[in-house]
């Protein structure tokens, strides 16, 4: 098993800088999950970790060795493309054992690792059909196969759920992980999915316009993000976010609404809480916050409410099936402990 | 959208608008074919009334020499000419199917022929070909060889090859380049990722790619050769209005507006457009056979 190293890797495009120096290690046999917004350069990240972009500045280990200068097919890695990228006149089984026929192997071996990987992906019995007559999640499994019959230091996705639907989606990242679990080959993962990244990841690294935000396990990111961002951007629903300003052991948001919490300086900040910790009480209660319902959508599991607090709007979810009503006044409770605070101008967490 | 299809009243002046071109390819070109084919069965010399001469105008094709030396040349021009112009026009494809600075020129350049007219630029070639003083001789002599005739009975067929390709490269070209850029990038970088190298690049993924744009390009090329006409005349025709390389369409041209044969040379007509009919027919098999392989 292969670690990964990155460090300090920038790219720039002409005047356009995409990367900004991001450092980040891959353990070996871990599953990580690179995840961020479109456009935030986490493709051009795994694309340069590939071989398939130049490398401006800094530098990608893998298994210790520096391999910016080293050619894509030199690298002993594998890539699953969104697009899954088969070769159309080739059937699935000589689709999976293509790089094997490039290196020269010997027909024997090259069908016995095809079958065997089709195997485990449950392609047996398509290994004759044409990538054609073949289903979106057939054809994702086959990508995956063409990746593991190679049997790679280095596994990289990118995106490779995103042209699935919901339900397969959920099929495959499950599918994903379990192979990942019994072949235990290092794994990088981009996805602009935070749920697929939460779901898969042994952990995360959230990338913003080219910057790394914070790198961790999925729940400490829940947890404990590390600023504004990532606060925003993990979790779904997504946390509120209210501007306030600190005093004496509350939060004063605005409308004059005020919240608890530990004894800070005066100072602008932002108030977070997430829309599963909030809780519905009896009018009076100290510390809540008089909300109007303005929207319910319910899914069954959960009920997503959107309020509307003074001037703010601050959602809220509940497992417990209130019966609420567009319009209604209802209370709102932070639970203890669970609201984050960062810092207004930089966003960075205060906690 | 809503329905776009002309309704009611609307449908007759459909007709009436479309009726100029209709009509064009009635006569024209269906026009054409019918009265070609009605004509190789009689004897007419333009002057005097048609005569029935049933299929003896076929039956006597054999038999004709300068026929079968028109044959024969076809059949010797398409032979090294359809597998040259698609093999250059492929190679330079590939070759400018990248982002370079310039490459806009290249394309350009190689794609200029094609829209030029025939006439002109063969007459330049008639001057490159030349005996005395022409380009090519310069370059012989001042090599230090002896002057060549280009456009001898002997050459004739390599020389008149050259300038044809050299014309068609433009056209193949663009079907090419437009078959390899409809190869998803990414394909070729799960080939470069699994190590392969360029050729195997080309032969693997490339190729195969481009099996439907070469089979179209095959097609055209060869209907094109077996009705090569302009730049071949314009280069080999003699003194007294003959040819040092007659084609089947040139031996089409003498044999009704010289001889004035009209049957005969509507019977030769018969039998090109046979021919190509044909051959076509032997692609798509192939095709069809190649296509179910990959």
């Amino acid at each position: 098993m292969t670690p990964v190293s990155i460090r300090d890797l920038v790219k720039r495009y002409g005047a356009a800088q995409v990367l900004h120096g991001v450092s980040f290690d891959v353990a070996a046999g871990e599953f990580i999950a690179l995840v961020g917004p479109s456009g935030c350069g986490k493709s051009t990240l795994l694309r340069m970790v590939a071989g398939l972009e130049d490398i401006t500045g800094g530098t990608v280990s893998i298994g210790g060795r520096v391999v910016n200068d080293v050619a894509p097919k030199q690298r002993d890695i594998a890539m699953v493309f969104q697009n899954y990228a088969l070769y159309p006149h080739m059937s699935v089984a000589q689709n999976m054992g293509f790089s094997l026929r490039l290196h020269g192997a010997d027909r024997a071996e090259i069908a016995r690792r095809v079958a065997e990987a089709a195997e485990v992906l449950g392609l047996t019995a398509y290994l004759d059909r044409m990538p054609g007559q073949l289903s979106g999640g057939q054809r994702q499994r086959v990508a995956m196969g063409r990746a593991i019959v190679r049997q790679p230091q280095v596994f990289l996705f990118d995106e490779p759920l995103s042209n699935l639907d919901a339900a397969l989606r959920v099929q495959m990242r499950a599918e994903i992980r379990a192979l990942h679990d019994r072949l235990g080959t290092t794994s990088i993962f981009v996805t602009h999915d935070q749920v697929e990244a939460m779901t898969m990841a042994d952990r995360i690294a959230v990338l913003r316009a080219g910057r790394l935000e914070q790198v961790g396990r999925p729940l400490d990111l829940y947890d404990h993000p590390a600023n504004a961002f990532v606060a925003g951007f993990i979790g779904s629903p997504a946390m509120n976010l209210l501007p306030g300003q600190a005093a004496a052991g509350r939060v004063v948001l605005a409308d004059g609404l005020a919240v608890a919490t530990e004894a800070r300086a005066e100072e602008p900040v932002i108030w977070g809480i997430r829309p599963e910790h909030l809780e519905l009480v009896p009018e009076g209660t100290e510390g809540a916050l008089g909300a109007e319902v303005v929207r319910v959508e319910s899914t069954g599991t959960a009920d997503f409410v959107s309020t509307r607090a003074g001037g703010l709007v601050l959602d809220a979810l509940f497992t417990t099936r209130p019966a609420l009503a567009k319009g209604q006044r209802i209370w709102l409770h932070p639970m203890a402990g669970k609201s984050h605070l960062f810092d207004a101008e930089t966003g960075g967490r205060l906690q | 959208m809503g329905n776009l299809r002309p309704m009611g009243p609307e449908r007759w002046w459909v007709l009436v608008f479309l009726a100029p071109t209709l009509l064009g390819l009635l006569l024209g070109t269906f026009g054409s074919i019918f009265a070609t084919l009605g004509i190789s069965f009689t004897d007419w010399d333009l002057l005097t009334p048609a005569t029935l001469a049933g299929i003896s105008n076929y039956v006597d094709l054999p038999g004709d020499r300068l026929f079968r030396n028109a044959l024969w040349n076809t059949l010797a021009f398409s032979a090294l000419y359809v597998p040259a112009t698609v093999i250059i026009s492929l190679f330079v494809a590939i070759g400018l199917n990248r982002r370079i600075p310039g490459i806009s020129f290249f394309r350009v350049a190689f794609f200029l022929p094609t829209v030029s007219s025939p006439t002109a630029v063969g007459l330049l070639w008639t001057w490159i070909y030349a005996e005395n003083n022409g380009l090519m001789n310069r370059i012989v002599t001042a090599l230090g060889g002896d002057p060549v005739s280009w456009l001898s009975r002997d050459v004739a067929l390599y020389s008149v090859v050259i300038v044809n390709v050299w014309g068609a490269i433009g056209g193949g070209m663009i079907i090419f380049l437009a078959g390899l850029q409809s190869i998803p990038k990414d394909h070729c970088e799960v080939a470069a990722l699994d190590g392969a190298t360029p050729w195997q690049r080309l032969r693997f993924i490339t190729l195969p790619a481009l099996a439907p744009a070469m089979f179209f390009q095959i097609v055209l090329t060869t209907i094109n050769a077996f009705q090569a006409f302009d730049y071949i005349y314009i280069l080999t025709r003699t003194g007294n209005g003959n040819s040092t390389m007659p084609t089947l369409v040139f031996s089409i041209y003498r044999t009704g507006f010289r001889f004035f044969r009209m049957g005969d040379a509507a019977a030769q007509a018969v039998v090109l457009t046979g021919m190509i009919f044909v051959l076509t027919l032997v692609y798509f098999r192939l095709q069809k056979r190649w296509g179910a392989q990959a």
